[in-house]
């Protein structure tokens, strides 16, 4: 049986001789024996960390939002105020009066 | 507790909390795979289960660093790789018995049950003579049903390398196993 290099095709008679030969047989007994090798507990910190990461992550992301539309609001906020604001100085300092020249006159001459 | 028909998400999502019973249907569900893949690598029949262990151990460790987004198999099979190499440095290190170097047995035409024992020492002669790469390629792909873009990620080569890997590993095992595989052709 020659099968191209190159195909997709597997070899199935070959295939099944590996599985057969290398099969390590009694799976049963070697998940026992992984179980029985495994840590009692994982360690509280282990399942913490598993927890809290997607967590953790979430809260960022959030905190990141929540920042981003505070930053915006505080902008659209100052932007109100500075507007306020310079209505209000215009309103208190007012166009600036020029005196008539005649006053000037008067003053400079002492006429009351 | 029996977990009959959990997907591989739910079963970590358990396992991560804490629950070793959905972590031993992991086991179960993919101890033969990882058990094959490190017997390919280390042809040793005990080695290989003490380095399946550790893989199973450092997948339990790293199931928080697990992306559920992704199939679970690869990520295995990558971890057992791993602790098969970890396991074979120090093998090395510790001058073990290489594996049966000896000539084959005679080649009485092979009744497959009869001689399961000698399909096995033929198969183990066989694989020894292929690089470690080759050995992997050939198993994952022909008898695990992997592709070969998964394969060569997994190895860390490009796809071509694995075709090329394939094409070489089948002609020797066809070669070495030939008696056995008149019979399921």
């Amino acid at each position: 049986m020659t099968l191209n290099p190159f195909g997709e095709e597997r070899d199935e008679p070959l295939g099944r001789l590996l599985r057969e030969g290398l099969d390590p047989g009694d799976g049963p007994a070697f998940v026992r024996r992984v179980l029985a090798a495994l840590p009692a507990n994982r360690s509280s910190w282990e399942v913490l960390a598993a927890w809290a990461r997607p967590r953790i992550a979430a809260a960022l992301l959030l905190a990141a939002l929540l920042g981003w539309a505070l930053g915006l609001a505080t902008q659209e906020s100052d932007a109100g105020t500075a507007t306020a604001a310079g209505v209000v100085a215009g309103e208190v300092l007012g166009e600036p009066e020029i005196p008539a020249p005649d006053a000037l006159v008067a003053v400079a001459l002492g006429v009351e | 507790m029996r977990i009959p028909s959990w997907s591989d998400a739910e079963l970590v999502a358990r396992a991560r909390a804490g629950d070793s019973a959905a972590f031993g249907e992991v086991v179960a569900r993919y101890g033969p795979t990882v058990r094959r893949v490190t017997r390919a690598i280390l042809r040793q029949a005990d080695d290989a289960d003490d380095a399946a262990q550790d893989a199973f151990l450092s997948a339990w460790r790293a199931l928080g660093r697990f992306d559920p987004a992704r199939p679970l198999g690869p990520w295995l099979v990558r971890i057992a790789i791993n602790a098969a190499r970890d396991l074979e440095r120090r093998r090395r290190l510790r001058s073990a018995r290489p594996l049966a170097d000896q000539e084959p047995a005679p080649d009485a035409p092979p009744d497959r049950l009869a001689n399961r024992g000698l399909l096995r020492e033929r198969l183990e002669l066989a694989l020894a003579r292929l690089p470690e790469r080759q050995r992997l390629v050939v198993l994952l792909f022909d008898a695990e049903g992997y592709a070969h873009g998964e394969i060569a990620e997994l190895l860390g080569v490009p796809a071509g390398t694995v075709r090329s890997d394939l094409f070489h590993a089948r002609r020797a095992l066809r070669e070495a196993l030939g008696p056995f595989l008149e019979g399921e052709e």
